[in-house]
């Protein structure tokens, strides 16, 4: 088996698209664009799933199922963070997340 | 397959298309008529948890577990809804015409923890956490005031950054072991425990499951969270959110096991929970931050008592989240019958001045229930307590239970700084409070099951134990 279809180089990519989207996550300060940064993270676990789907899973079906059911809640996620955010802009007009900080925590 | 095990959750699904049915009817009716069915809906969950209780059996291509931890729990979360049911009459802050959807949100995040405890595949546990989530993201935000949107958000982005990590430390754990199904992890667990990577799968995993406990490093929405909630969604975060989370900690322990070094992350952990929020907890002037400060100490007790891994460590965190959710729910009646009559659903310490002049009754509950979170015998937070460090003692954590203790001696400082506000400040009005008569039983009824729960704790025990055992993989 050649070395691009083999299992660690899936996961190496999933890894580096997880660290990309914790890295977005901690350093943007746009709520849309940290919403982006969850999607990588997401989108990694169902790289994962389905990569381990090909090599490794007995189940031939399991992995699959898995990464619709991620993008299906990922749908549902971003719906929710949208509407969230479109209320929080009507409020402050402005959707930095350095602006939302009348809570102190 | 026998469906009727699964009757509590489709009660509640039926419940969940009437109150969408409801959002159709003119909004002065609907509103008066969730006061009477939220609570009706509670005390029917109640019974038909109750019928189910000593049943077992596996539904849906075995993703779904009936057994006495799962049904213990469900009984303690349809207890906590039907409180938060009751409570709901003073909602003061909740938009008018949003009143159905606070119904329907709060059902289908019911819902969601109810399978969260039967979940015995990865994929049921995923969608079920994910449902009481985003239900929880929705309820925090909805509250007539500027910040709300902005705890809703901030819950949403720790949530769902917790729900990603754990889904990539899931697909590692799956990947590993070829098989999504609890089950299925645990037969080959001792096998992969010492590989790293099934450590680290297990560690990323936890992240959503102390996201939902509140713990360090994710307890960072909860002070925002709860004080810009509305009060009785606040109290259903505090203590329904929190008995789910303990479920399925015991599910997921109970199916990997614990290695040294997960027992040594969760270990500090707990340290950390347990000082900064009983630390920072000691300065605050809003009460809904306080106890919010307050659960990420208890939260801390919990995961002592998690982390012994042995069959008394988990039924004694079994037996604490149920007297959690009774002290933690006493606590929250009051706050939200002091909030309505100061009309200010954020009350601050001075409101509590002279509780105890206005209404006696009240401030013996407000006692009791605070006391029992510090661990005061005889109520039933002290023998929570009690079994849960002496689990950890057996396991040789007694630096863990040491620290534990001087903590508790701490949160009595500021747990009784508002008492002190309670029975020896002068009332700010001589105005008595006047409760409702559902407030007024299930204020008795907390008083009640704090002493006897703490007295007699000997059945409960038991139960949570042959429950424990019951769940065994």
């Amino acid at each position: 088996m050649s070395a691009a279809q083999s299992l660690s180089s899936y996961l190496l990519i999933s890894a580096a698209l997880f660290s990309i989207g914790v890295f977005g996550l901690l350093s943007r300060r746009n709520l849309v664009a940290i919403l982006i940064s969850l999607e990588l993270i997401l989108n990694s676990a169902s790289l994962n799933f389905v990569a381990f789907n090909k090599f490794s899973l007995v189940d031939k079906a399991l992995g699959q199922v898995f990464a619709i059911f991620i993008i299906a809640l990922a749908a549902a996620e971003v719906c929710i963070g949208l509407s969230l955010i479109l209320l929080l802009h009507r409020k402050k007009d402005s959707i930095n997340v350095d602006e939302a900080r009348e809570l102190r925590g | 397959m026998d469906l009727s095990l699964f009757v509590p959750e489709l009660i509640l699904l039926g419940a969940i298309a009437y109150l969408l049915c409801l959002t159709l009817s003119s909004r002065q009716i609907a509103g008066s008529a969730l006061n009477i069915f939220l609570p009706g809906l509670g005390m029917i969950l109640m019974v038909s948890t109750f019928f189910t209780l000593g049943h077992s059996g596996v539904l849906f291509s075995d993703t779904y577990r009936i057994d006495m931890i799962s049904q213990g729990f469900k009984l303690v979360l349809a207890l906590s809804f039907l409180l938060v049911a009751v409570l709901s009459c003073h909602r003061i802050s909740i938009p008018r015409d949003r009143e159905v959807e606070y119904g329907i949100f709060l059902s289908t995040s019911l819902l969601g923890m109810m399978m969260m405890t039967s979940a015995v595949d990865i994929l049921t546990l995923y969608v079920s956490m994910e449902l009481s989530s985003y239900s929880l993201y929705l309820l925090s935000a909805l509250r007539r005031d500027q910040r709300a949107p902005e705890a809703g958000v901030k819950y949403l982005l720790f949530g769902a950054a917790a729900s990603g990590v754990f889904l990539w430390g899931m697909s590692l754990l799956v990947g590993l072991s070829g098989t999504t199904s609890l089950a299925g992890i645990a037969a080959q667990a001792p096998a992969l425990v010492a590989q790293p990577a099934f450590s680290l799968g297990l560690a990323f995993a936890l992240f959503a499951f102390l996201f939902k406990l509140s713990a360090f490093p994710l307890h960072f929405w909860a002070p925002d969270v709860y004080e810009s909630a509305a009060t009785p969604v606040t109290s259903f975060i505090a203590t329904a959110s929190k008995a789910a989370a303990v479920a399925i900690f015991i599910r997921i322990f109970m199916a990997t096991g614990l290695s040294a070094g997960l027992i040594w992350v969760l270990g500090i952990l707990a340290f950390l929970s347990m000082t900064l929020g009983n630390a920072v907890a000691l300065v605050q002037q809003d009460v809904k931050r306080l106890l919010a400060y307050s659960s990420i100490a208890q939260a801390g007790y919990l995961l002592l008592g998690l982390l012994s891994g042995t069959l008394e460590g988990y039924s004694s965190s079994f037996f604490y989240a149920f007297a959690y959710v009774l002290m933690n729910t006493a606590a929250f009646l009051v706050v939200i019958v002091v909030a309505e009559s100061s009309r200010h659903d954020n009350p601050q310490i001075s409101h509590f001045n002279g509780l105890a002049e206005r209404s006696p009754f009240l401030a013996l509950l407000l006692l009791l229930g605070l006391l029992s979170l510090a661990g005061i015998p005889p109520l039933a937070g002290f023998t929570g307590k009690w079994i849960l460090f002496s689990a950890a003692m057996d396991q040789g954590h007694w630096f863990l239970v040491l620290w534990a203790v001087l903590n508790s001696v701490v949160s009595l400082f500021y747990y009784l700084t508002l008492v002190k506000h309670v029975y020896l400040k002068k009332p700010e009005t001589a105005q008595p409070i006047l409760l409702s008569t559902g407030t007024k039983i299930a204020a008795f009824l907390l008083l009640v099951s704090l002493v006897l729960l703490g007295v007699f704790p000997n059945a409960f025990i038991t139960f949570t134990q042959q429950a424990i055992l019951s769940g065994a993989f």
